[in-house]
This record gives structure tokens, C-alpha cells and sequence, in this order.
């Protein structure tokens, strides 16, 4: 009886319950994708850093800091004979100066293992050829220096004895990755080819494995794929919680349309509450079929919303958010060219059970003080305070 | 003849600032099955205030009133909404009709909350609107309709239930002298067949001379209690 009634109300509501219902989908619709966004462009950046440079985590020699250079020199350390062959990427990083069309431009310099399959770093074009210098860069950095690669530039370096050398390097590869952190202000070099400029044997600053390993002694820290991406799960939850702000938005739009179908149409129903009352409904289904009522609007949105917003979503999902030019110099991870949305059913699950939650809320709550009041003032369309009204009414 | 209404020396205050008005004073009424009864008087006598209490939509102040043998002012508000939708009927001067509801929904809708069949539901809200003549607007609209038509299918969806008591609070205020005496026929034939107790509010003479009791209320005290010889 309660489903029939409020059936019909919503049905008898017309247009209004039409729009709303459509307004509230595109509420639904817009969450999802907005959200989705983070999702994938974090999922994208943490696939990305793992593949391209983290993989099952990193041993750092205790002394180094990717963030002072000055230390850079005494966080080598000889590459541990314990690590299994194939199992880990040595990496060899040291601060050095570039000419590129005459410009000077400090750059980190990191040398990698030339010969490995761990990471997707294209490293094996920096296997070392006696007299040939080749240096790699990724496209961001390569796009700001405006080199191209067969470009040939000065590379100046100090070596472990504190002299300085120079060598005319030739750019033999630009790669793409999503991963900024592996390419802005970045020169990347054959590992062998890094020792032999620096002098410094068989020495690494940190190295990538596919698994931690133990027995590794207190000169090497492990990393874990946690502590490593968790910069980056940062800058993810800071653009969340501003993103945030935008679901606040979309949350009140949500709650004005609902406002507006039940609030609102509550207040200007209550002649039909009270003729409802008169009739002899009793106040708890009064406030069962207007619940329900707001409850039908939230599962006709869903619907609605899964009519025109999946293949719409679907195709976000496929095209990705084409994002400007410049959006590369922000040197976000998990970004090339575009954002690529990615759709968790936890995402969909966690934004219908907001939305139903709110279309609950605000139905009930307004319901449930009409249907307090007393129906011949609910019959003439006027409320009651409730101190007033103890004084005229007892039904309990 | 079974006693339905039975009031005894009941008041109804209203507060007024830090005072009180009071709308009715000193009642004493009793109305038994079958009668077609009018509560007659001038506007402000209180005579909505009256039945709106005899239906349990509003409630006393002092005194006792007794509806089917029960004091409704010790009912809860349950127990207050299974009088009305058991026993009573209402009608308003202003319809209140569900706009959003067709003619058969609007008067099917007492039997949904009394729990009939379909089938029991589609025949009893037949049988009430062949009764008031509106069967060839049984999908319109409230909007649709004139307000005599409105005001037949509140009396249909007050009659639907075959209840004991059907409260009219001054029906035809709002119709042609046609459509006037049409309801009041109406009223007067169910009345009859079904021996449904009317108890109206009103001041209008067409009604009046349909009755066969007559309470007078001014400034809510009754001044006289007539029985009509028809």
C-alpha cells in the first residue's frame, strides 16, 4: 500500500519529478566521473612509478637523500654481492651542468644499469661503446631544452677527486612516461659509463629490486613501494581534498533538487498530509510513504543515471580529459597528455550510498515534523509549534 | 438507536497571546445511528471546530467526547487514525482532493489503508462513484473537474468505506444551487440505503432544508437542539 502510494506520487508529480530525478543523475553521473579522474590518474601515477623506476621497492645507501645533491658523492657505496643477478637495477646519481643551445643548466645526473628487464626504463640504448658518450632524457626534459634526439650537447661533471670534466654528449633516445619524477631535470646515463666519468668502481647510490631482500647489513635502507609512492599518494589526497569543494557542490545541487521535490513540496503538501491524516493514515506511514518517495527519486536517478551516464563515462574512460600543454611543466606523476578516468565499483558504490543517504535524510526529516502536527493545522496548512501545540493536542 | 457521539460539557480554548479564546462552551450533544444532522450557525460559531473534533483531527480542552465509545482524548495518534479510517468519513468544503491522483485513485485511496483486495477495492470505488453519478470521469483529474464533480468525488471517498459517520464540514459552500441539491440528494439516499449517520457543518439554507435535525451554535454555545419532521 505504502510502494502504491508513494508510486503514485512520484508518478502524479509529473515534470517536477522528472527533472529532479534528472538533475540528481546528473549529480550521480558527475561524481563518478569527477572522482574516477583521481582514481585513475592515481592508479596511472603508482603503475607508472612502480614500472618505470620503484618496481617491488629500493635499498638506499643510508647516506643518501634524493633531495640533497651535496650528498650525492659520500651515499655511494660498493653494489652489495649478496643481491641475486637480474633481480635489481643499480642506479649511480651525481650533479652535473648542461650546455644546451649555450644555455648552463644543473641537472642531475643518474647513471643506470644498462642491461635489465625489472623496469620499463629504456636503459639497454645506453649500453656502453668505448669513445661514444650517450645520454637519455625524457620528453618533458627534452621539450624544455628544445633537443631532439641525435642532438649533441656539452655535459660537465666532477669527478670523485673533485676535478672537473666535460664531454660532448649525443641525446640518443627521449622516452614518454607518465612519470614525471624519473624525467624533469633528469639526464639519464649508462651505469658503466657514469663510473668510468666519476671514477667511482663498481659504486651505487641505491638500487631497485623486484623483492626485498635480507642480510643487507645497516649500510642499506630499505624503501618499501609504500614509503615510495607515498609523495605522490600525497599529492593525490591534497588535490582530493580540494576536489572535495567540488563534491560539496555537486552534493548541494543534489540536495537542492531534492530539497525542492520534498522539502519544498512537503511544506506545500501539507493540506494533503493533513487530508492524508483525515482519511485516517497514521504518522508513521505518512512519513513511510514520503520516505519512500524520496527513496524511488534516488533509485529512478540511479537508473537514469546509468542510462546516459555509463556509455558517456565509458567514453571518458576511453579518451581520457585532454589536458594543455602546460600541464607538463606542473611535473605531476600519472600524467602524459591526458587524464585517463577509472571507474572502482567501490567509487560507484560510495557515491550511490551518499546520494541515497542525503535523499533519506531530507526526505525523512521534513516528514517527520509535518506529520507531528495536528491535522486540522496540517488540513488548513499552517504548523504548530510543538510547546503550543502540548497544550491543545494530547493524541500521543 | 445506537449512541455514536456523546459530549459532555466540553470546552475548546484557543490560546491568544498570553490569554485564551474559547470556541466552544459548555456542548452537550449526543447523536445517534442514522440521523442526518446539521450543526447550523453564523461563521465563527465553531462549528468546523466542533466536528473537527468529533473526528479526532483536533481535540478538547475540558470535558468528555465520546466517539463509538471511545474518549477520543485518550487516544494515541494511532489508534486517533484507525477511528478515522475505520469509521469515520469526512468532507471538506474545500474538497481536498490528491491533485495527483486520478478520480478512482483519489477514492480508492481510504480502502488502500483498509487493506482490501483489488478486486474488493475496484468494485466498492465503482459502486461509490455510480452513487454520486461520476463514473464517466473516473480517469479525469482533480484539475480536470468542475467543483461540484470535485466536491462528489470527496463524498464518494468519504462514503467508499461505508463508514458509520460521515462529517461535512459545509459542503455545498463552494456550489451552484444545482449542484447543491444534486450532493444533498445524494447524501440523503445514502443516508437512507446505507443508513450512514451525516453530521453536517453549515449555513446554508439549501442544506437546512434537507436535514432532519437541526443544532444551532452561536459564539460556540448551542442555543438549540430541533428535531425536523419530514
Amino acid at each position: 500500500m505504502i510502494l502504491k502510494l508513494a508510486w503514485r506520487n512520484i508518478i502524479g508529480g509529473g515534470f517536477r519529478t522528472w527533472l529532479n530525478v534528472f538533475i540528481l543523475s546528473v549529480v550521480i553521473v558527475t561524481i563518478i566521473g569527477f572522482h574516477g579522474m583521481y582514481t585513475g590518474w592515481q592508479k596511472d601515477g603508482e603503475n607508472g612509478i612502480i614500472k618505470w623506476h620503484i618496481a617491488g621497492g629500493q635499498y638506499w645507501q643510508k647516506n643518501y637523500d634524493p633531495y640533497d645533491s651535496f650528498k650525492f658523492k659520500e651515499s655511494r657505496q660498493q653494489m652489495p654481492d649478496t643481491v641475486p643477478d637480474g633481480s635489481a637495477v643499480e642506479f649511480l646519481v651525481a650533479q652535473g651542468v648542461i650546455y644546451p643551445q649555450g644555455r648552463a643548466k644543473n641537472i642531475t645526473l643518474k647513471g643506470v644499469e644498462e642491461e635489465q628487464d625489472l623496469l620499463e626504463l629504456p636503459t639497454e640504448i645506453l649500453a656502453y661503446e668505448p669513445g661514444r658518450f650517450k645520454l637519455m632524457l625524457g620528453y618533458r626534459t627534452a621539450r624544455k631544452l628544445k633537443l631532439d634526439e641525435g642532438d649533441k650537447l656539452m655535459l660537465r661533471w666532477r669527478d670523485t677527486g673533485g676535478s672537473f670534466d666535460a664531454a660532448s654528449f649525443e641525446v640518443v633516445k627521449i622516452f614518454t612516461s607518465a612519470v614525471s619524477s624519473i624525467d624533469q631535470g633528469l639526464v639519464w646515463l649508462g651505469i658503466e659509463q657514469m663510473r668510468n666519468m666519476l671514477g667511482c668502481g663498481n659504486e651505487v647510490n641505491y638500487f631497485t629490486i623486484d623483492k626485498p631482500i635480507g642480510g643487507l647489513g645497516k649500510e642499506w635502507v630499505f624503501k618499501s613501494q609504500d614509503y615510495l609512492l607515498s609523495e605522490f599518494r600525497s599529492l593525490i589526497s591534497a588535490k582530493i581534498a580540494g576536489g572535495m569543494f567540488m563534491y560539496a557542490i555537486l552534493l548541494f545541487l543534489a540536495m537542492i533538487a531534492v530539497f525542492d521535490t520534498q522539502v519544498l513540496a512537503l511544506f506545500k503538501r501539507r493540506k494533503e498530509v493533513g487530508m492524508m491524516m483525515a482519511i485516517g493514515m497514521n504518522r508513521d506511514q505518512i512519513i513511510r510513504v514520503f520516505t519512500l518517495e524520496g527513496f524511488i527519486s534516488g533509485v529512478m536517478s540511479i537508473i537514469l543515471a546509468a542510462v546516459w551516464g555509463t556509455p558517456l563515462l565509458v567514453k571518458f574512460q576511453e579518451n581520457g580529459l585532454k589536458l594543455p600543454e602546460y600541464m607538463d611543466s606542473y611535473g605531476v606523476d600519472g600524467i602524459i597528455d591526458a587524464m585517463y578516468p577509472q571507474y572502482t565499483a567501490g567509487l560507484v558504490f560510495f557515491t550511490l550510498i551518499i546520494v541515497m543517504a542525503i535523499m533519506l535524510a531530507v526526505s525523512y526529516l521534513p516528514v517527520r515534523s509535518i506529520s507531528r502536527l495536528l491535522p486540522v493545522d496540517a488540513l488548513l496548512g499552517r504548523m504548530t509549534e510543538p510547546d503550543k501545540r502540548k497544550n491543545q493536542y494530547s493524541h500521543k | 438507536m445506537e449512541k455514536l457521539i456523546n459530549i459532555k460539557e466540553m470546552y475548546k480554548h484557543y490560546p491568544v497571546g498570553t490569554g485564551k479564546f474559547t470556541a466552544l462552551k459548555d456542548i452537550n450533544l449526543e447523536i445517534t445511528s442514522g440521523e442526518f444532522t446539521g450543526i447550523v450557525g453564523p461563521s465563527g460559531s465553531g462549528k468546523t471546530t466542533l466536528l473537527n473534533i468529533i473526528g479526532s483531527l483536533d481535540m478538547q480542552s475540558e470535558g468528555k467526547v465520546e466517539v463509538l465509545g471511545k474518549e477520543v482524548s485518550e487516544l494515541n495518534h494511532r489508534q486517533s487514525a484507525d477511528l478515522r479510517s475505520k469509521h469515520i468519513g469526512f468532507i471538506f468544503q474545500t474538497y481536498n482532493l490528491l491533485p495527483v491522483y486520478t478520480v478512482f485513485e483519489n477514492v480508492e485511496f481510504p480502502l488502500l489503508l483498509l487493506n482490501f483486495n483489488a478486486t474488493e477495492r475496484k468494485k466498492m470505488v465503482i459502486d461509490a462513484l455510480e452513487w454520486v453519478g461520476l463514473m464517466p470521469k473516473i480517469k479525469s483529474r482533480p484539475a480536470q473537474l468542475s467543483g461540484g464533480e470535485c466536491q462528489r468525488v470527496a463524498i464518494a471517498r468519504a462514503i467508499v468505506k461505508k463508514p458509520q459517520i460521515v462529517l461535512a464540514d459545509e459542503p455545498t459552500a463552494n456550489l451552484d444551487a444545482e449542484n447543491s441539491h444534486h450532493i444533498l440528494r445524494t447524501m440523503v439516499e445514502l443516508n437512507q440505503k446505507l443508513g450512514t449517520t451525516f453530521v453536517f457543518s453549515t449555513h446554508d439554507a439549501k442544506v437546512i432544508n434537507y436535514l432532519r435535525r437541526k443544532i444551532t451554535l452561536i459564539d460556540g454555545k448551542i442555543v438549540s437542539d430541533d428535531i425536523i419532521n419530514k
